[in-house]
């Protein structure tokens, strides 16, 4: 096949019971790519799927698969050219997950013709390369949902497309067969040269497992390009309307993404409150995510380069007073420390571990109430087990409670209390 | 494994025409006048091609022979084509509704049939056209036309739902009975008949009617042998059939055709016997599984060897009168089918 392109849609219209689903789509997926469609629930993607395997007929607009208009295809004929795997599927009857498979030669069949050698072999690799083989005789019925789905996408792979089409194929599958399936179809698009898309709803398993994306809202595409194009906070927020963290998974480079909670709550938003954050080793991660959704304005110290909560709040972009990776809090960010305290209304001390390193920073807690300042302790635990400088830390949490700190023993209640300060201007 | 249910399949026929063989010869062999079960095979197996040309086979007493050939004869291969066509039906529109509780009759078949066959014995039409009893020809009639208004009232922008054919089907039929009970309260001279009619017997068997029955039964069911990976198919639902290169509504309208008319071809000749379609393909699917491809054949022989049995047994329980054969098939069908119920809930 010299086409250029194994999809290839112009102006594609579709409306169900009156409402328009598809609004002029534009697609074009070039033949061997990786391509991805994702979006809300709703914007239309499983319909393109199901025009693209004739479910729907009614469209307007054009469709071609192959370089040859879609209409054009006899049935048995698309069923040698794309297959599809659907999110799940129901069968009752207890046949086995060979003969099951052997469904997918059906388009390459004549009536009353048992599978040829032609036909064994396709099936055989099928098995092999879903790694089924140990399961070939076992009734359908009685495997699990992550075996069912290795058993559809054999059976489409038995069909011998040449473009592959997945609908949202690991929706129901727990993590290790998600990423069982996508390895699959991956080395299938590699070393198949089979063409791939699919709509999926989990945009991390999109950036790690495709090479395109095309960004769907309300029945056209809004953005279409490579990953690192396509999945940028603003076309995030635009289309699904939340706020995420955009980075890079540090073990694959691929983009990840992180939902940020609460940023779809308007009558959250801009909580007129400064909130300095005193955490370190993880202890802050989560509550940094949290207020920065529910719109407090943060600051942050004093943390090491490298520490988890350092990461976070660099991602987040919250001001931070950094130490040296692994060092001791110099009398310098002491300082700049309770520069920033005197900054905000509410300081606020996550449930940390103290050792001779970060002692300075419950010393600075200790100094932020000594300046008037709102403060609040999380701790989950007794002092004494967070304490590692021999009774140093405990020494100074007692006088922070003597001194009138307000102490919460977990992260709720002190969200809870944060986000009922009242923060209108006097 | 494409040999391997072609060996089933082999091994499967085999199994059942020589069990059906025996049955015949058995059941020739039960009746007021007494005749062994050796002599019963003579007759019956020096009619056989090939076999008749035995010294041994050739030697049996005349009397014997007008006896089974004429009378008892006709009546066992109707019960077995009867057994065939109903199965037949039941595996197709199983297969067609993903529905193990479908039958023969879920789409207007029966309702359609009682009423004709209810006509017909009312006004006395007697002996009509082509030797064939008028209430075979008016239950025929009723049950396709019965079918086809089923199959109308369910199509719908060109598709055919099978909910809504389900449901039309019962609709129509509930529509149709309140004619057949109307038909029923004017005609109570003759109401005996109609409800030994409606209950299911072969007693009025005989050549003309199997040679009517027979090869229709024999065509359409080796028709639907071309339809066997579509029926497996089918079991995936619509939606994955069509993306494996069915043409979903086109096989769909041949199947129902296919099934309402063998059904309709069994209704005629022999009223409505009742869990033959319904049970055989569940009773044949515990020991084939669902392929259609052993299932189907597996099913119509098993379905008439049943029948022949259970028919035999009709003949015998009060003799010298008759129950009606749907009475035994019920009354063995019916706690067959619990058991099938309980055990699908159990296991699953």
């Amino acid at each position: 096949m010299n086409n250029e392109y194994a999809i290839k849609i112009k102006d594609l219209y579709f409306a169900y019971n009156g409402n328009e689903i598809l609004k002029g789509l534009n697609l074009n997926v070039p033949v061997g790519e990786l391509f991805g469609i994702i979006g809300p629930n709703g914007s239309g993607k499983s319909t393109v799927l199901k025009i693209l395997t004739r479910l729907l007929r009614s469209y307007s607009g054009r469709v071609e698969i192959l370089g040859r208009s879609l209409d054009s295809y006899k049935h048995m004929e698309l069923a040698r050219k794309i297959a599809i795997v659907p999110q799940e599927f129901i069968l009752d009857f207890d046949f086995s997950v060979e003969e099951v498979i052997e469904f997918g030669r059906n388009p390459h069949m004549k009536r009353f013709q048992t599978p040829s050698k032609d036909d064994r072999q396709t099936i055989e690799e099928a098995i092999e390369t879903t790694h089924l083989g140990d399961l070939r005789g076992r009734p359908i019925t009685a495997l699990s949902g992550g075996e069912k789905q290795r058993v559809i996408l054999a059976q489409a792979l038995a069909q011998k497309p040449e473009l592959l089409l997945l609908d949202e194929p690991t929706t129901h599958l727990d993590v290790a067969f998600q990423i069982e399936i996508m390895e699959i179809i991956k080395q299938l698009n590699a070393k198949a040269n089979i063409t791939v898309l699919a709509v999926l709803h989990d945009l991390n398993l999109a950036s790690q497992f495709l090479n395109s994306i095309a960004l769907m809202d309300s029945g056209s595409i809004r953005n279409c390009g490579s990953v690192g194009e396509v999945l940028t906070r603003e076309n995030i927020e635009r289309v699904f309307g939340i706020d995420v963290k955009v980075s890079r998974n540090p073990h694959t480079g691929k983009i990840w993404i992180t939902p940020l909670s609460a940023g779809f709550f308007p009558e959250n938003k801009k909580k007129n409150i400064r909130v300095h954050l005193i955490c370190g080793g993880g202890s802050g991660t989560d509550l940094m995510i949290d207020m920065y959704g529910y719109g407090f304005s943060l600051s942050v110290g004093v943390l090491n380069a490298l520490d988890s909560d350092f990461e976070t709040a660099i991602s987040l972009g919250i001001p931070i007073v950094d130490e040296e990776p692994f060092s001791p809090i110099s009398d310098e960010k002491y300082a700049c420390n309770l520069e920033m305290i005197d900054r905000a209304d509410i300081v606020l001390l996550a449930d940390v571990i103290f050792g001779p390193g970060n002692l300075k920073n419950l010393q600075s807690a200790l100094a932020a109430v000594g300046r008037g300042k709102r403060t609040v302790i999380i701790c989950s635990t007794d002092i004494t087990k967070k304490d590692f400088t021999r009774g140093a830390a405990e020494q100074i949490y007692e006088e922070l409670k003597k001194s009138g700190a307000t102490i919460f023993d977990n992260k709720q209640e002190c969200m809870n209390y944060l986000l009922s300060i009242d923060d209108r201007p006097n | 494994m494409g040999k391997g249910i072609t060996g089933a399949l082999i091994r499967n026929v085999i199994i059942l025409v020589i069990a059906i063989l025996l049955a015949v010869i058995f059941s020739a062999s039960i009746g007021a006048a007494k005749i062994s079960f050796f002599d019963s095979a003579k007759v019956i197996l020096s009619k056989l091609p090939f076999l008749s040309r035995v010294e041994a086979f050739s030697s049996y007493d005349l009397q014997d022979s007008i006896i089974i050939l004429n009378i008892r004869l006709p009546r066992i291969v109707l019960s077995i084509v009867v057994g065939m066509a109903l199965a037949t039906a039941g595996v197709v529109f199983q297969s067609m509704f993903k529905n193990p509780m479908a039958d023969p009759y879920v789409i207007g078949v029966s309702s359609g049939a009682a009423l004709g066959a209810t006509v017909s014995i009312i006004l006395h039409l007697g002996t009509g056209v082509l030797g064939a009893s008028s209430t075979s020809a008016f239950a025929f009639i009723g049950a396709m036309c019965a079918t086809a208004v089923v199959y109308r009232v369910a199509r719908f922008k060109g598709k055919i739902g099978v909910y809504s054919l389900l449901l039309s089907g019962l609709a129509i039929g509930s529509l149709l009975s309140a004619g057949t009970s109307f038909l029923m309260l004017i005609g109570e001279h003759d109401l005996g008949k109609v409800i030994f009619w409606m209950l299911g017997s072969l007693s009025t068997s005989s050549w003309e009617k199997v040679v009517i029955a027979a090869p229709l039964t024999i065509v359409l069911f080796l028709i639907s042998l071309f339809f066997t990976r579509d029926l497996n198919l089918f079991l995936m639902g619509e939606d994955r059939a069509a993306q494996l290169g069915l043409e979903v509504e086109r096989t769909k309208i041949i199947l129902l055709i296919l099934g309402s008319f063998i059904a309709s071809v069994a209704v005629s000749v022999s009223g409505l016997i009742s869990f033959i379609g319904l049970i055989t393909p569940h009773l044949v699917r515990l020991i084939t599984g669902p392929n259609h491809k052993v299932l189907l054949p597996t099913s119509a022989l098993t379905g008439g060897l049943i029948l022949l049995l259970s028919d035999t047994l009709a003949r015998v329980v009060i003799a010298p009168r008759e129950l009606p054969v749907g009475v035994i098939t019920a009354i063995l069908g019916a706690p067959f089918f619990i058991y099938l119920l309980r055990r699908r809930y159990v296991s699953g």
